[in-house]
């Protein structure tokens, strides 16, 4: 079969299609450069603030749903396939959109600068048809920065517009957009460039295998929330892509009685009830990875693959006894996912090995688990110390216990002294525990950085195994997270 | 007999009129152009054959630049021009905001010396931003670097240079404090913050001919482009500024800066237009942020509280070849009532780019110092946080000698507190839990001076029934076009909708600097007094035009509302529209200005657009005019980990009478969540070798999310003021962060018992003994 030399999305109503793609175009500059649409804003180039903040149609299975994405390190190449709707579409023949009215009349803008991006991050909170919430809304909003208006506005705004009943011209046309965005879906593999430079994206094994193969140098790109900034910030002379987002084999979540496996290329927003499925705990710490926009197109998989010391999934799923799956060519090989990191900016993968997936056991009975992350910025703020727990219990004493920090060491690693020391701990025994606690000292010697200090993060490591250890031996509870101040003061 | 409560009148909508009234909540009238997109900010001004500039910084923090091998970079694919010291224009000397001279020696835009990391030291101009970033990564730049001084806390730094002029002192404050029953002594730091608006530097500048045009964000046209025209040479009118619209400033977009003088002479060299976005990372160090405070206060106080003494010693540091006073002692000398005041300060030269205003520079740290430290003696003496500082209430301004002109700061205690429920308070540190997380409420207060200046506006009434207000001033997202438009339709007689207001270009009637808090005050003035002038010479023309129908009613008087033309006692009305009409008169056009009449010559006006020497200051004249505030807030920590949040904000304000609430709200609301995010999180971090800001990013220079942000209240208790302005009303958009910081960091004493001095507060403050 020959691939597609062009991608092809949704805008405005019609089909855009584009045969001449740079490989590392973002959505932005396709926007303002090419387009002249200059709604959309530019504020950091990186992620972080939002203000570029676009909406993307896609079927997920079978049904349409808008996800906000930062449009500054969004690859065109990804979005092929999609609704591509910017804050310059939304007020048609002059009337305002609910949600822009909503902003008007709550004062949600000040100097205006981040406002489109809230636009958009709101867009599709009002295309779910969610009665939303004050949570829902902070959640919703996690990823856009507003240095003007002290964000309460634009909240009272949400509440005001989201009310459950989208009514507006995407919500009239959803069937034909559905269906647009359906007969996209060809199957086909995707090439565009050359063999020196090209953007591409496999649908099918047989196709990447090949590429991979033929280009180990090619970078693999799966959300592009990482390598986004490779090619802002870091200037980086990318010149061969392979993105996993049409792959169907890595797309696949896969649920058994005893296990999830999440494909290598599920965004972390698609993972969210597959997670929750395994522990709440689980689904909280996604939720507080990135922003919704970082969410929407970032991977679970991706996380894993670049190795970060302080990547957020990875201590969780080690806790979890998680395992990798690579895959080179047409040669696959599992490992325990702790195996995988191996040193700082070294992990087990070689050239052209392509992270294909992550098998998740779920947990058994008597086994129970616990995650927390520790930040200074409550939402959108990497983690100081996060510590992952699983234990085995049964008649009052841990009979297992898997524990995995990051932001303890070079690598998301396991505490293995200090798991012996806790096997067979009574849960009565908070004498006990503190020995135990002790031996944290044997396994991490962090360092000091701007996040935090070591001796902050020895300390905290330790606090957060006590925690682990109290809500295991108290009642099942949940009022001791450690939460955002809307989550437990204002919300509902 | 119960006397009866007069109706307080506030000079707002409370007091009856129009929605759209000045006063009134109307919603703002830029608001549909920025939600819809359609906004056009400075860089997005895209004219035809444009250039685009990328800026590159230095790597070292001292020394100087032996060679730079520009070749590469020139002959690298679309390179137009690569700029270096070496062949950098030498601009000429400005006159500085300040009115004084700038230097005797032409300006050089790029030096080979090198005072700071992140100086610019060169700029690559190609057909594309992509060409021209690839090509800047190819310049090869020999340093020799030398020793350097990364920050104020290198023991090389020393003590700096005393600020004698700056030094307050009445009675013996030094004697009072060392025979004081009750003495605090404590050192409180601010560190390096930055203004980080979401809409990054940059400008694109066009020459034609010695004609030059610059769509650049600004917070002072006039300044900008007498800074522009006086670098090359210009009279002011051959320079033009365009800034509709400003994405934030915070006080970093109010001067022509290093990066303006590149862009603007690569479009002279080049005879093209270029574009120059400065990147987030390099806005660290392209302009300063407030600089790092410290401060060491002793306070004298009887057993009883009354304070004997207060005695400053406090420093902030500068950069090597600039000057940047950050007022400590601002707050310090204003806030209580003391026999006995010592204040002085040094500024400390490091290595580091300038530092500049960032929201209330000055009153921010100094309110930090004064706001902890009269907290801590209110515990030394058992005296609860409100009670003390009510204890000392300044009657006059302590410093001036003068009276307040109003100072409902009383006020704002009592409906502050009674809106907190301050009463519940334990006052016992640790003593309020909610399950797991300690408790903390904590109070302090903030100020801000009324600074005044004069302005000028444009008016127009045409025949189609619009009107039209112009001025050079412009819209940050304060407001400004909104209460202007309030302002003339009052002052005319108009629906608001139909004026107009256009803003931010200097080819409109002047105005001074939108900082210091003074444009609302100074422009409403301004516009009240054409739009007065232009409905007074509408009337004239009603009464006196032989086309006039009113002629013959031989009427003196005639009112105008809501468009229409009456006479004072019936008959017929008619159209603004229609009277013009009728008098073949296609519009009406009132210029005015507010300066004073012995003084409004062209030069005095360049003075007081293009300066700040004609700011009043705030005790100039008979009374103390100041804006006031209370900020009362609940924290809840875990101690855990140390983690703090802020969970309740209930601030009471007086900023005299509110122009329109609804916008002056969330001015206030916003300066108190910058002052969350200065308490817990923003902190510019230096790396002690080199200097560099290693946070100098969005996702590192932490700044408040939604998340950070708790329900805030604010009460507005302030009343007209008219010695404070022409309608009545004080500052507003610095007022809010005032008192935010100490504010929080007494609430998170009163939850856990551990006082932290050093902002930020984060969490391994509060871990740990």
């Amino acid at each position: 079969m020959t691939a597609r030399n062009s991608i092809r999305f949704l805008r405005r109503g019609e089909v855009v299609e584009l045969t001449a793609v740079a490989p590392i175009r973002t959505v932005l500059d396709y926007l303002r450069l090419e387009e002249g649409a200059r709604g959309t804003k530019e504020g950091c180039c990186e992620g972080d603030c939002g203000a570029c903040t676009v909406a993307l149609g896609s079927l997920k299975d079978g049904r349409l749903v808008y996800e906000p994405v930062n449009a500054c390190i969004l690859l065109l190449g990804q979005i092929d396939g999609k609704e591509l709707v910017t804050v310059d579409d939304l007020s048609v023949s002059g009337k305002l959109h609910p949600i822009q009215q909503a902003l008007v009349d709550h004062h949600g803008s000040q100097c205006g600068f981040c406002t489109p991006g809230f636009v958009m991050s709101l867009f599709p909170l009002y295309q779910s048809g969610a009665v939303a919430n004050r949570k829902m809304v902070v959640d919703q909003l996690a990823g856009n920065l507003c240095r003007c208006t002290g964000y309460r506005p634009i909240v009272e705004a949400a509440l005001a517009a989201c009310t459950g009943k989208p009514d507006d011209a995407w919500s009239e046309a959803r069937l034909e957009i559905a269906q647009t965005l359906a007969g996209f879906d060809d199957g086909t593999d995707l090439f565009i460039g050359d063999d020196e430079e090209f953007f591409a994206a496999p649908a099918f094994d047989e196709a990447l295998a090949r590429l991979t193969e033929k280009h180990p140098d090619a970078v693999i790109l799966s959300g592009a929330t990482d390598v986004g900034l490779w090619i802002t910030k870091q200037l980086r002379p990318i010149r061969k892509i392979i993105f996993l987002g049409r792959m169907r084999s890595l797309r696949e979540i896969v649920e058994t009685i005893d296990s999830v496996r999440i494909g290598a290329a599920v965004t972390y927003a698609e993972a969210e009830p597959s997670f929750a499925a395994i522990d709440p705990d689980l689904a909280e710490l996604l939720r507080r990875i990135g922003s919704k926009q970082v969410r929407a197109t970032g991977t679970v998989g991706g996380n894993i693959a670049n190795g970060s010391p302080i990547g957020d999934t990875p201590p969780a799923l080690i806790a979890l006894g998680a395992g990798l799956e690579l895959r080179k060519g047409r040669q696959t090989r599992a490992l325990p996912i702790e195996d995988f990191f191996i040193a700082y900016g070294k992990q087990d993968r070689s050239p052209g090995e392509v992270v294909a997936g992550v098998s998740i056991p779920m947990l058994k009975r008597g086994e129970a688990f616990r995650c927390y992350k520790i930040t200074k910025r409550f939402d959108q703020d990497i983690s100081s110390v996060l510590g992952a727990f699983k234990f085995g219990i049964a008649q009052g004493r841990i009979t297992e216990a898997r524990i995995a920090y990051g932001g303890m060491a070079a690598t998301p690693k396991r505490a293995l002294k200090t798991e012996t020391a806790v096997k067979s701990l009574s849960l009565d025994d908070p004498a006990g525990w503190a020995a135990a606690a002790d031996r944290l000292a044997e396994d991490f010697q962090p360092i000091d950085d701007h996040r935090a200090s070591a001796a902050y993060r020895s300390e905290t490591a330790r606090n957060l195994l006590i925690k682990a250890l109290t809500e295991m031996a108290g009642e099942a509870t949940r009022n001791t997270r450690i939460t955002g101040m809307r989550e437990f003061a204002h919300a509902g | 007999m119960t006397p009866v409560a007069a109706k307080m009148k506030r000079g707002d909508s409370t007091d009856g009129g129009a929605a759209s009234a000045l006063g009134s909540r109307l919603s703002r009238i830029d608001g549909p152009a920025k939600i819809k997109g359609q906004a056009r900010y400075g860089l997005e001004h895209h004219p035809a054959n444009m250039a685009y500039a990328v800026i590159v910084q230095s790597t070292i923090p001292s020394g100087h630049i032996r060679a730079i091998d520009s070749k590469p970079a020139e002959a690298a694919p679309g390179v137009l021009l690569v700029i270096t010291p070496d062949n950098v224009m030498p601009l000429k000397p400005i006159t500085t905001w300040t009115g004084a001279p700038s230097s005797d020696k032409p300006y050089l835009a790029l030096t080979r010396e090198i005072n700071f990391t992140g100086q610019h030291v060169a700029a690559v101009i190609a057909e594309t931003f992509e060409q021209a970033s690839e090509a800047a990564g190819l310049l090869r730049i020999d340093y020799e670097e030398k020793e350097s001084i990364p920050s104020y806390d290198d023991p090389k730094s020393g003590a700096g240079n005393p600020l004698d002029a700056m030094a307050v002192a009445w009675g013996d404050a030094g004697r009072a404090f060392a025979e004081a029953p009750v003495r605090i002594e404590q050192t409180y730091r601010t560190p390096r913050e930055y203004n980080v608006p979401i809409e990054p530097h940059g400008l694109v500048a066009e020459w034609q001919g010695d004609m030059l045009t610059v769509w650049e964000p600004s917070q002072w046209v006039n300044f900008m482009i007498h800074n522009y025209a006086e670098w090359y040479g210009l009279p002011d009118e051959k320079v033009r500024l365009i800034s509709p619209y400003v994405g934030g400033g915070f006080g970093s977009k109010a001067f022509a800066l290093g990066h303006g003088a590149i862009a603007t002479m690569a479009a002279k060299m080049l005879n093209r237009p270029v574009k120059l976005a400065v990147t987030r990372p390099q806005t660290f160090t392209a302009f300063g942020g407030r600089p790092a405070t410290r401060q060491t206060l002793s306070l004298g106080a009887t057993k009883e509280g009354n304070l004997l003494s207060i005695v400053q010693k406090g420093a902030n540091e500068t950069s090597v070849d600039g000057v940047w006073v950050e007022p400590l002692a601002s707050v310090t000398a204003l806030m209580y009532a003391t026999p006995n005041l010592s204040a002085r300060q040094n500024i400390v030269p490091v290595n580091t780019v300038t530092p500049c205003a960032l929201r209330a520079p000055g009153e921010n740290p100094s309110a930090w110092g004064i706001e902890c430290a009269i907290d801590e003696l209110s515990y030394e003496v058992g005296i609860d946080p409100v009670a003390i500082r009510l204890l000392n209430y300044a009657e006059e301004d302590p410093h001036a000698k003068k009276p307040w002109s109003t100072r409902r700061l009383r006020e704002a205690y009592e409906e502050g507190a009674k809106a907190f429920g301050w009463a519940k308070r334990n006052p016992k540190p640790r003593s309020m839990r909610d399950g797991h997380h300690l408790i903390g409420w904590g109070v302090a207060a903030g100020t801000y001076p009324v600074r005044r200046t004069a302005g000028e506006a444009l008016v127009r009434i045409f025949a189609d029934g619009r009107a039209e207000v112009a001025s050079s001033g412009i819209d940050m997202g304060q407001g400004t076009y909104t209460i202007l438009a309030q302002t003339a339709a009052e002052a005319i007689g108009m629906p608001v909708e139909q004026i107009e207001v256009k803003l931010g270009d200097s080819a409109l009637p002047g105005a001074p600097v939108a900082g210091g808090s003074q444009l609302a005050n100074l422009m409403t003035g301004a516009v009240h007094k054409a739009a007065t002038a232009a409905r007074d010479e509408l009337i004239g023309l009603a009464i006196n035009d032989p086309k006039s129908p009113f002629r013959e009613l031989q009427a003196n008087t005639l009112s105008i509302a809501d468009g229409v033309i009456s006479p004072p006692r019936g008959g017929e009305s008619m159209s603004i529209a229609e009277l013009l009409r009728r008098l073949g008169r296609d519009k009406i056009e009132v210029q005015r200005d507010t300066l004073p009449e012995n003084a409004n010559s062209a030069a005095d006006k360049l003075a007081t657009y293009n300066t700040i020497t004609r700011m009043r200051s705030p005790t100039d004249g008979d009374y103390s005019l100041h804006a006031w505030c209370v900020h009362f807030i609940e924290v809840r920590v875990d101690e855990d980990f140390g983690t703090v949040r802020v969970s309740r904000v209930v601030s009471a304000l007086d900023s005299g009478r509110l122009y329109n609430p609804k916008l002056a709200e969330s001015q206030w609301k916003g300066g108190i969540i910058m002052g969350i995010g200065q308490a817990l999180l923003e902190e510019g971090l230096v790396d002690p070798r080199q200097g560099r800001v290693i946070n100098n990013n969005l996702g590192d220079y932490l700044i408040a999310t939604n998340a950070d942000i708790p329900d805030i209240e604010v009460i507005s208790v302030g009343v007209p003021d008219f010695h404070a302005s022409a309608l009545g009303g004080k500052a507003v958009g610095e007022l809010g962060i005032v008192g935010v910081a100490p504010a929080i960091a007494n609430a998170v004493y009163h939850a856990t018992g551990k006082r932290i001095r050093e902002l930020p507060i984060t969490l391994e403050k509060l871990l740990g003994d």
